[in-house]
């Protein structure tokens, strides 16, 4: 019986190697630089529009409205990541107070957040 | 054949290209900074299983969210109307929530590294090396088809020849997969559900405005169309006649349940992402977290294809030479300018490579690890496993490159997708289910269920259906039927072979079927998890409650 679950003791062998938990950089900060360089991007193309994109967009600048709601959920991200670090890098992947943070309540809001903010453009 | 109007050639600039070149830039990056985390296989097949609920979540909501989805819904939209619903409301909540709160415990508990390696230790080899064999293949046929959608969108949007288009996206993904393994396409697709966001949304917003609203799409459809076409359920009574080509029944048996717990809970593409999670209840919540932007999703896919019925009537006629898989590149050429045009267009090309690199990186876990590791080359160093994993993705996506012109003989991509799904996934989910609840389901049961049950809907597709011996009005209907067919031939071959077989030892079971549990400490949940706001029936319910409430204003 013991060899039937031989393969569950390597997976656990393999976790406790796993350099992923340790090295593996924060999502948050590549989310939130690029939403930022692409909010500064679309917002020169809203504020250089002609009148002929204003039209052809029905009659709004949606390249400013897309360019702030993109500038604001990429500030979120890296606002997010500064307030919820993850635990420090090379720390034993143990669960401490200060990590379950970054947890799902918090993702789906930012998720929802940035929806309805450029719905509104 | 699926050929794009010429009229589609989008007015991009430079600042657009600025847009797309800075996220090849990114999504390259991300391989190369996620390389270090790699070191052993299994932080390159499944993340180190360490992974927070957030990034999983969203990663198993954009796998799904690939370019062939979002065109083929829109177009769904643009030819079927607001029945499209069924396909997230019906068709993907329901079994995203049971995966997480009934089947992820034995998925994650047993420490399966893939959904092949279940049958494994339930069943046994046979049944695995089966589903291993037909994944592997299904894998490569649809990155192939992928790639061969991208291409053709690609050629008419931008004016790239096909095959530019094909090695320039191929490579990219074989780039950062290879170096970060799924850390990198997981993060890749994080970042991808976003962008698409802010691709999808603005361009809803112009589209609705420029045609009055949300009254002004439903007058106008129901003056061309009629009050049906704007109705979840009107005119699917038995026997009644519908563009769809199916009725209640065929769609909650057929699409909600037999399709629908299919693709969902046994697809390794998806299960993947929820086995990378970082502890069980982190692997709970991955499908139900990723529940609550599947509700909204159909507001920026499936409201865009009506926009477009709209805008131009005469889309899948003949005449205006427009597909309905046209509609999202329609509107796009239509209403957006350029800035907002260039987010939209990375959204695209993003969502391509996102649902290939999906394909890509599940199978080169189960082609790695349950064909060459489990039959081939044993007991080897885990280092050689890692260094298998790479070529083998190598090989996966050049196998891709080379099968994409399969695409090519259906006119509706989406059709051809939910085909091959119905032939490999549904047969798989009645193995899995009688396998979980039932004790006594044997080993060759589980082999012969699987090859029947797949056996039986592809008779039933091409030959019953395609050659006209049973009529069924649509692709789409057929599909339906035949998930039926592949669902309950499967289950009725499994009861009748455990019948005349010996089961195997209750002790070898332990953790893999319903009412045991997996031998060993159990894992300490992570300090947090017991929030209300993350328990995973809180979370499933009220996304069952959500896709309920969705449905009010489309039924009254």
């Amino acid at each position: 019986m013991s060899e039937e679950y031989e393969y569950r003791h390597e997976v656990e062998e393999l976790a406790e190697r796993s350099a992923t938990a340790a090295r593996l950089f924060d999502v948050r900060r590549i989310i939130g630089g690029l939403f930022v360089v692409y909010g500064i991007i679309v917002l020169i193309a809203g504020y250089t529009a002609s009148d002929a994109d204003v039209k052809k967009a029905s009659g709004i600048n949606i390249n400013l409205w897309t360019g702030w709601c993109v500038l604001a959920v990429g500030l979120l991200f890296l606002l997010w990541m500064k307030l919820r670090p993850l635990s420090a890098p090379g720390a034993v992947p143990k669960p401490e107070p200060s990590r379950p943070g970054n947890g799902p309540g918090a993702g789906t809001g930012t998720g929802t957040g940035s929806g309805t903010g450029t719905g509104e453009g | 054949m699926h050929y794009l109007a010429e009229g589609l050639r989008l007015p991009t600039n430079a600042l657009d290209y600025t847009i797309l070149i800075l996220y090849f830039a990114v999504v390259l990056g991300v391989g190369f900074a996620a390389r270090a985390s790699v070191k052993t296989s299994l932080d390159f097949f499944l993340s180190g299983r360490s992974l927070p609920a957030w990034v999983t979540g969203l990663a198993f909501v954009a796998a799904n969210l690939g370019a062939l989805e979002i065109l083929g819904m829109a177009a769904n939209g643009a030819q079927y109307g607001v029945y499209t619903v069924h396909w997230y409301w019906v068709g993907a909540i329901p079994a995203m929530v049971f995966l997480g709160l009934v089947m992820m415990p034995f998925y994650y508990g047993s420490k399966v590294r893939s959904v092949p390696e279940f049958l494994l230790h339930r069943y046994g080899p046979s049944s695995h090396l089966l589903s291993s064999i037909i994944f592997s293949v299904a894998s490569v046929l649809i990155a192939g088809v992928n790639l061969y959608a991208m291409a053709i969108v690609v050629e008419a949007l931008l004016g790239w020849p096909q095959w530019v288009a094909i090695v320039v996206a191929g490579l990219f993904v074989l780039a950062y997969i290879t170096l970060g393994g799924l850390s990198s396409a997981i993060y890749n697709e994080v970042l991808q559900f976003f962008v698409i966001l802010a691709a999808l949304i603005p361009l809803t917003v112009v589209g609705l405005r420029r045609i009055g609203g949300f009254g002004g799409l439903k007058d106008s459809l129901v003056a061309s169309h009629g009050p049906n076409f704007v109705s979840a359920w009107g005119g699917t009574g038995i026997g009644s006649a519908n563009p769809l080509g199916a009725n209640w029944l065929t769609i909650v048996l057929g699409l909600g349940f037999c399709l629908s717990f299919g693709y969902w809970t046994t697809n390794f593409a998806e299960v993947q992402r929820a086995l990378s999670a970082r502890n069980l209840s982190a692997a709970r919540r991955t499908p139900l977290i990723a529940a609550f932007p599947k509700v909204l999703i159909p507001l920026i896919v499936v409201v865009p294809g009506l926009i477009s019925l709209v805008l131009r009537p005469d889309i899948g006629s003949k005449k205006s030479g427009l597909q309905y898989n046209d509609a999202i590149p329609l509107l796009m050429s239509e209403l957006l300018p350029n800035g907002v045009l260039g987010l939209a267009v990375t959204g695209l090309l993003a969502a391509f490579m996102a649902g290939m690199a999906a394909n890509v990186s599940s199978f080169n876990t189960v082609f790695t690890h349950d064909i060459w590791r489990a039959y081939i080359q044993r007991n080897r160093s885990d280092g050689y496993y890692l260094l298998t994993g790479r070529v083998v993705t190598a090989i996966g996506v050049l196998a891709g490159m080379g099968t994409a012109f399969i695409a090519s003989s259906f006119s509706n991509i989406m059709n051809y997708l939910q085909t091959l799904f119905s032939f490999f996934n549904v047969p798989l989910f009645c193995v899995f289910i009688i396998g979980m609840f039932w004790r006594r389901a044997t080993a060759p049961a589980g082999f012969w269920g699987l090859l029947c049950g797949t056996l039986a809907a592809l008779i039933n597709y091409f030959w019953l259906y395609r050659a006209d011996v049973i009529s069924i009005p649509s692709d789409q209907g057929a599909n339906f039927v035949s998930a039926i067919v592949a669902f309950v031939v499967g289950g009725v071959v499994m009861i009748a072979v455990t019948l005349f077989t010996k089961p195997k030892p209750v002790e070898s079971l332990a953790g893999l079927v319903y009412g045991t549990t997996a031998p060993g400490v159990a894992e300490p949940p992570a300090p947090g998890d017991e929030a209300w706001y993350r328990r995973p029936a809180v979370l499933g319910w009220s996304a069952l409650i959500l896709a309920a409430v969705c449905y009010i204003p489309f039924s009254l």
